[in-house]
């Protein structure tokens, strides 16, 4: 079993070669530019390219429909958790295994999920799948509406992923993902063009 | 073409010299700028990121049993390799139990090393590359040139070019619409797609779990849509900790692009759960040794297994911004390149690409896991004409070099002869500026001159200083 012949030649190796250390720590040691958490988050996800709303709880659905109708964008991908908002454009309820919905869902124009967490030091935001919220809603779709409570934006990539461990238990989400904004490359002159195979456009409503 | 050749091709690409020296500044620059400006203490991180591979190094073959156990109770299918050939046929066995004839794969360095889309190939798989810059050299049958950029050395007007002749779509000269071509060839390819392929940064001992890096989203799309995810990971990737893994994520992104995050960092612990909708039923991870073990037993060059493959040493490395990636004939080109490509592959094979460095240091000052990549290139070096040989792989099959060897006698004699290095520096003084017409027909000089400017000698060091005022010469 190749198993059993890696593991021999890596104690072997370290038997030779015996190498000690301590563990490194880690620090945060980004320098915010605001004071603020949520003002630094703020700043953050713009450089990244994302476009921040900030809105309240009441007033959330107005901040969606005018994206929408900004946008001009016809027909929207749902969580259920989302199925009852009130909008005029077509709704696709997420509800089904991705088999049965492939076709329709390479199609849809705009995802709106709830993000999990928010990222101050590095303005980025974070969401993990679960039975409500499959992943290709933050992949699949050109333009993305991404809601994040003030109240869960967390330091840096440390104590958020703390946070989702303490928040499940001893499981963790199938996939977390922490998400800077548009999808992008710079393969070609090194030059950053927003839209590759993720959104080109990503807004986020902070609430 | 021999190496010989092929570098001289390379530093006479005036087109390649363009392309790459422009977009290595620019990393360069980048890189500075973000660390200077906006991060603490950088060098107290590089220091705890080395202390970080470095303990899960000494801890291999513990951690890799955790991971094995923590990520199969999540329901993760792990595999070992040994070599090679073993990481290729169980890839290629997942797809032939699963009757799949086609593979979406994002970016790995690690099925470039093992050579799977060729092997794949044979086999009648096709392997399609989904990153925008693997997808462009694809396209050619071109290895990547870089680790980060693969396909840096094109400008936009080749890859108009090469679109147009393999896609058979209009000639674009606008980067965005080349985008454009490249997303919607590749839709369709992910609409279809049953097994995707990719890479690891991390594995996560304590979590079973792996992390992903991207910007562009083919990585998320080939490991999403997929009903199928296959990632390779070396057997050094693994670190004990999220923890960890956040600390090396700190200093591999700012290195690697002068950027503070990617786009996507993509944390999977599992394949799609009973309740989850979408996302792949099977994940496997292919643990690949392919070599490492034996570097892990060298103590002047275990420490190369700590490279988190950001490619900053060769935004940094001089003689890289001349000649390319591609003309250093292996998987791993630059610094690091020629550091593991004669330990993985054998020094008979790649020892001559250590000739390529200058030694000026830059790599190891700016690699962000402080690995001594100068110290490693001159003791490959050595080992190469040494008595005592290290089992290094392949070093037997050196020819001897007895002329190298004579050569450095002699100097060691005439540089510890005080009378005698005097008389060469006389001799140098006098008669070294007449070498340049003569330099293409001196052997040493000739090859030196075919790709080097001919060297500036001066050797009136003797004389200035008893010109200087107040010096008493003796
Ligand atoms: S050797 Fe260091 S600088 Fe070079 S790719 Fe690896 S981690 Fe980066």
């Amino acid at each position: 079993m190749s198993k059993e012949i890696i593991l021999n030649n890596v104690k072997n190796a370290l038997n030779k070669n015996p190498l000690q250390s301590n563990s490194g720590v880690y620090t945060d040691i980004l320098k915010p530019i605001e004071n603020d958490m949520v003002q630094e988050y703020k700043r953050g996800q713009e450089v990244n390219k994302a476009i921040l709303i900030e809105s309240t709880k009441d007033d959330l659905e107005n901040a969606i429909k005018s994206i929408l109708e900004k946008e001009n964008i016809k027909q929207v991908l749902l969580p259920k958790s989302l199925q009852d908002i009130s909008i005029t454009q077509e709704k696709i309820i997420y509800n089904k295994p991705v088999d049965e919905l492939r076709n329709t869902l390479f199609q849809v124009e705009c995802g709106i999920f709830e993000a999990n967490y928010g990222v101050s030091n590095l303005g980025i935001f974070s969401v993990a799948s679960n039975s409500d919220q499959p992943r290709l809603l933050s992949l699949i779709t050109k333009y993305n509406i991404v809601l994040l409570k003030k109240e869960n934006i967390k330091e840096n990539l440390s104590t958020t992923l703390q946070a989702y461990k303490k928040e499940n238990g001893d499981k963790l989400p199938t996939n977390i993902l922490f998400i800077a904004g548009p999808s992008r490359t710079a393969d070609i002159e090194f030059q950053v063009v927003l839209g590759v195979h993720g959104p080109q456009i990503v807004y986020v409503i902070l609430y | 073409m021999n190496p010989r050749q092929l570098i001289h091709e390379k530093v006479n690409d005036k087109q390649l010299n363009k392309n790459l020296e422009y977009v290595m500044y620019q990393l360069q620059g980048n890189r500075k700028k973000l660390i200077s400006e906006r991060y603490g203490d950088w060098e107290a991180l590089r220091e705890e990121g080395k202390k970080v591979k470095q303990n899960a190094l000494s801890r291999l073959p513990e951690l890799l049993e955790r991971f094995e156990k923590n990520a199969t109770a999540n329901g993760i299918k792990v595999h070992w390799s040994k070599d090679n050939d073993e990481a290729n046929e169980i890839i290629l066995n997942i797809a032939k139990e699963n009757n799949i004839n086609k593979i979406l794969k994002g970016k790995s360095m690690a099925s470039e090393e093992i050579g799977l889309n060729h092997y794949l190939e044979k086999k009648g798989i096709k392997a399609i590359e989904t990153d925008l810059g693997e997808v462009i050299i694809q396209l050619i049958g071109e290895p990547p040139v870089h680790i980060v950029v693969p396909a840096i050395h094109k400008n936009r007007f080749e890859v108009g070019e090469i679109f147009e002749k393999h896609l058979h779509v209009e000639r674009y000269t606008e980067i965005e619409d080349l985008n454009r071509v490249a997303r919607t060839y590749l839709r369709e390819e992910f609409h279809q797609l049953k097994m995707g392929l990719s890479g690891v940064n991390f594995a996560i001992a304590d979590e079973g779990a792996i992390w992903l890096l991207e910007n562009e989203g083919n990585g998320r799309m080939s490991t999403t849509v997929s009903d199928i995810h296959v990632a390779i990971c070396g057997i050094e990737k693994v670190v004990e900790s999220f923890d960890n893994a956040v600390l090396l994520n700190t200093l591999l992104i700012p290195s690697a692009t002068g950027q503070s995050v990617t786009t996507y960092n993509n944390i999977i612990t599992s394949p799609r759960k009973e309740s989850d909708l979408d996302g792949p039923k099977e994940v496997h991870v292919v643990l690949l040794d392919n070599g490492r073990s034996g570097i892990l037993s060298k103590k002047r060059y275990s420490a190369s297994l700590r490279c988190i493959r950001c490619g900053t040493c060769m935004n940094h490395c001089p003689v890289y911004h001349k000649i390319g990636g591609h003309a250093y004939g292996a998987t791993y080109p630059g610094p690091i390149g020629e550091v593991i490509s004669p330990l993985l592959f054998g020094i008979d094979k790649y020892g001559y690409t250590l000739n390529l460095c200058s030694l000026c240091g830059n790599c190891a000052e700016v690699c962000p896991v402080k690995i001594p990549l100068t110290d490693m290139i001159r003791d490959l070096r050595n080992e190469k004409v040494k008595d005592n040989k290290d089992d290094i792989l392949g070093i037997n099959n050196l020819p001897k070099n007895n002329a190298e060897r004579k050569n450095m006698e002699i100097f060691a004699e005439v540089a510890t002869n005080p009378k005698k290095w005097q008389r060469l520096m006389w001799f140098i003084d006098k008669f070294a500026p007449f070498g340049k017409p003569f330099a293409p027909f001196i052997n040493g000089l000739k090859q030196w001159t075919t790709c080097r400017a001919y060297p500036k000698m001066d050797a009136s060091f003797h004389k200035k200083i008893k010109n200087m005022q107040g010096v008493k010469y003796e």
